[in-house]
């Protein structure tokens, strides 16, 4: 744990830990902050900065008019992190900081956080993206912001997530790297970071990964610099995941996901470094549902950095394409975000491509749609054995500015040239919905990411409670989707599964047969009773179930086939 | 953060590189306009440090080196720039090079951990194993100090220790030490498993994966490896069970991920173990 890192765990609700040396009288003010850092389901870290050394105060509960539980450190600092323990799982806790003797924030809903659902929990989640947006530090930088102002692109794709999500908490955000330009120094942290995103650092942890402008004021190799004083990060799996050690690369648990965050800009990437090895026991260690992983240089570019070029970034694109990727085809990661070049570039659910676009095989693509449920349809995952293979890979690097490119690389399926935006990543249960927002509100690419939860379990060993027709997936389907229903406790039933178009007729019968308690599933390939293809429309099915000595009961669902 | 000499040190590195490479412009661009600045302030050391370094990563390794000696003639007091030009020398692979720069440099600065990292990896390419190991000793004692050791810094410095032949009890001593200056860190505890059987010490091999945190040991991949373990040392009837185990917890497991290469390698591996073993006599 970081020095830095103020620790008191509170034991006893309402614990009130006075500090021994009260403050001074003298009026210190709040400069930076608050943020959160390293949530858990039971703990997170409130950080800030004040003007003057002054002993740390942290005061919350979980209704704004009552924050009866304190925190206090009495150390002496500008720098205070305070970790706050024995919290309750997905409980939103009202909040102010400062010292033992003033309050330098009021208690209100901008300060407010909710702790992290159990880990493994389907609660719905939300993520925010953004990558390389720290131009409001630098007034050279590019179009589309003025010289007068550099922030302009950040503040448009800030406000247009803001607004988009108004109703809705952001549990995380991810920052891509190269938060803060040119150097990265923490004066640019200032401007591009903490003046920029002060609201959603008040409610929202951020999880950041190393881009090489924020090299420029940080180093790795010894976690110094501006980069590692203000961020606090985990580097003893304080929130899940296998210690790795360093804040440069690390993983955490949030929910159904395991996040994972490498460093490709200042740790070795070589096979059999650290980071490399961690990472494969990493993955080894986890079962969650969904692994995303996130760092700076993306392994497949055709914007602002060529992927194809071996030398681009001293080779950081290839090397991690080359090392990094074989181990997260190897463990079925889900997704992969990066940023580096300034654009949008989104690719089809890959496998497999280690080396230059130009070797790009038809077999690499494990679906070469564009994942859209009402487009291609949804990309779907665990469907049979290899079921995890395939991973979506995002280079999200244009939330301040954009730049040129080709925007040609043929494992993408989607670029969005000179736009700015984010991306917003919804989570719920075993479906994954991406979406590029783009700086004037307008969703630019979206695609879903399905699971098979018939494979959570052995489908006989499970008891069924009840008789369930659940609903198919993918809906819409082109061309199969998958039926799931579960047979009650008891003896075997005889089961009845039709297929009816919207005018009642029949379209074929899937099953007639005797099952089993448990659950189970079939599959329709879009087909008639004939074999042939049916039409795109709407289509019922209706599960009828008999029982001994009980009458028929009945089910029916509703789905839509798109051609 | 640790507070502490190596950030004072460090701060000296990112003053040099203020302003430095604003990267997504292309390089030549942004080393015409450190040209421009320098024509407008020749004296001005920093700015050759500057252009250096584009020119370095621009892999213009003599304009690189030209900058860096112009930097230090300008300015006496700038002698980091030293490691600077021992780092260009290292990525050219001018590594004899880069050691009497380091040498030199090292003499008057004895406690610079990263100079004495970067000496300790160019020894490595320069096949003085022996040298090398002994840079990462003193690079890894002096990163002590300010709590910016690594495990990167200890499993170079195993590869160091294995080259010059110091044996693999040695390597295991020194990764001892890393988990305890790491809190156990895995990393180094499943490089200490691999040296173990390497020695053909597998009881010892099965005590470390017991050290695993325990979300590691009860993986898949760390069952597999206890089972060949089993299997390997003869302990046939336990590695049997420990197999089918790993086979039984693989089909009733909970999650909900579907297989993966990782996953189903490792169940055909496990089907291969049983099937061989069961069909061998005992």
């Amino acid at each position: 744990m970081k020095q830095k890192l103020l620790v008191i765990f509170l034991c006893a609700i309402g614990a009130v830990a006075l500090a021994d040396q009260a403050a001074e009288s003298k009026a210190v003010a709040l400069i930076r902050g608050p943020y959160l850092q390293m949530g858990t389901s039971n703990s997170i870290i409130v950080c800030w900065r004040t003007d003057e050394n002054s002993d740390s105060q942290v005061r919350f509960g979980t209704s704004v008019d009552n924050l009866v539980e304190v925190v206090s450190v009495s150390t002496a600092t500008s720098e205070h992190f305070v970790e706050i323990g024995g919290l309750a799982p997905a409980t939103r806790y009202f909040y102010t900081v400062g010292s033992t003797s003033e309050s330098f924030t009021s208690a209100d809903s901008s300060y407010s956080f909710v702790t992290s659902p159990l880990v493994g929990s389907r609660d719905p989640v939300r993520i925010w993206v953004i990558g390389d947006s720290g131009t409001a530090s630098n007034p050279e930088n590019k179009p589309p912001n003025p010289p007068s102002d550099p922030g302009l692109g950040a503040r448009q794709v800030r406000d247009a997530y803001y607004a988009y999500s108004a109703s809705r908490d952001t549990d995380l955000w991810l920052m891509l790297g190269d938060n803060a330009y040119p150097d990265g120094t923490d004066e640019e942290y200032q401007l591009a970071v903490f003046d920029m995103y002060h609201d959603m650092l008040a409610k929202s942890v951020v999880w950041s990964t190393f881009g090489n402008h924020d090299s420029y004021s940080a180093a790795s190799a010894t976690q110094s610099g501006a980069y590692y004083d203000i961020f606090a990060l985990p580097t003893q799996a304080e929130a899940g995941g296998i210690a790795s050690g360093t804040e440069a690369y690390y993983s955490f648990d949030y929910a159904n996901i395991h996040f994972l965050c490498l460093d490709s800009q200042d740790s070795p990437r070589d096979p059999g470094s650290a980071m490399l090895n961690w990472l494969e026991q990493d993955l080894a260690a986890t079962n969650q549902d969904w692994i995303i992983a996130f760092w700076h240089h993306p392994p497949y570019s055709k914007g602002s950095h060529d992927s194809d070029n071996p030398n681009e970034n001293d080779g950081r694109l290839r090397e991690m394409r080359e090392n990094v990727l074989p181990i997260l085809d190897n463990y079925g990661v889900d997704m992969v975000l990066c940023g580096h070049s300034h654009s949008y570039e989104r690719s089809f659910l890959v496998h497999g491509h280690y080396d230059s676009s130009a070797t790009l095989t038809n077999e690499m693509i494990i679906d070469g749609g564009d994942g859209r449920p009402n487009g291609d349809g949804a990309y779907l995952k665990s469907s049979g054995p290899g079921g995890e293979q395939g991973t979506i890979y995002a280079v999200n690097g244009s939330s301040a500015r954009y730049s040129d490119g080709t925007f040609d690389h043929p494992v993408m399926v989607h670029a969005s040239l000179q736009v700015l935006g984010s991306m917003i990543l919804d989570v719920y249960d075993l479906q994954l919905d991406a979406r590029f927002l783009d700086n004037t509100g307008v969703v630019a690419d979206s695609f879903r990411i399905l699971k098979s939860p018939a494979l959570d379990i052995d489908s006989n060993a499970i008891a069924a409670d009840d008789f369930k027709l659940l609903p198919n997936f993918p809906n819409p389907f082109n061309p199969s989707t998958v039926i799931r229903f579960s047979v009650p406790q008891g003896p075997s039933s005889k089961l009845r599964l039709v297929i009816y178009d919207v005018l009642g007729k029949e379209v074929v019968t899937l099953v007639d047969g005797y099952f089993s308690p448990g659950k189970h599933q079939v599959n329709w390939n879009g087909k008639d009773a004939g074999g042939r293809p049916v039409s795109s429309g709407v289509y019922l099915y209706e599960l009828q179930i008999r029982q001994p000595q009980t009458s028929v009961s009945r089910k029916v669902r509703m789905m839509e086939l798109l051609r | 953060m640790k507070v502490s000499k190596l950030a004072v040190a460090f701060s000296l590195c990112m003053m040099l590189m203020q302003g430095f490479a604003n990267a997504h412009t292309p390089l030549h661009e942004q080393i015409d306009a450190t040209t421009a600045r320098i024509a407008a302030n020749p004296d001005d050391a920093l700015l050759y440090v500057k252009r250096g370094e584009l020119y370095r990563a621009h892999e213009d390794w003599q304009l690189a080196l030209d900058d860096f000696h112009r930097a230090i003639d300008l300015d006496t007091s700038l002698t980091v720039v030293e490691v600077y030009i021992a780092r260009v020398l290292h990525e050219n692979e001018s590594y004899s090079k880069a050691i009497d720069i380091l040498d030199n440099y090292l003499r008057r600065y004895p406690d610079d951990p990263e100079a004495f990292l970067l000496r300790a990896r160019t020894a490595m390419e320069l096949k003085k194993y022996h040298r090398a190991e002994v840079d990462y000793q003193k690079a890894i004692e002096r990163f002590k100090i300010y709590e910016a050791v690594t495990a990167q810094m200890y499993l170079e410095h195993v590869d160091a220790l294995l080259a010059s032949r110091k044996g693999i009890p040695a390597a295991l001593s020194l990764l001892d030490q890393g988990l305890t200056d790491l809190e156990g860190l895995p990393v180094l505890q499943t490089r200490a498993i691999e040296l173990e059987l390497e020695r053909r010490m597998p009881e010892a091999a099965l005590r470390r994966i017991e050290a695993l945190p325990e979300n590691l040991r009860n993986s898949q991949m760390w069952q597999h490896q206890r089972a060949r373990i089993l299997e390997e040392s003869s302990k046939i009837t336990e590695a049997i069970a420990a197999y089918r185990q790993l086979l039984a917890t693989m089909e009733h497991q909970t999650v909900r991920r579907g297989p993966t290469p990782a996953t189903l390698q490792i169940r055909e591996e496990c089907e291969e173990a049983l099937a061989r073993l069961t069909d061998s006599p005992r």
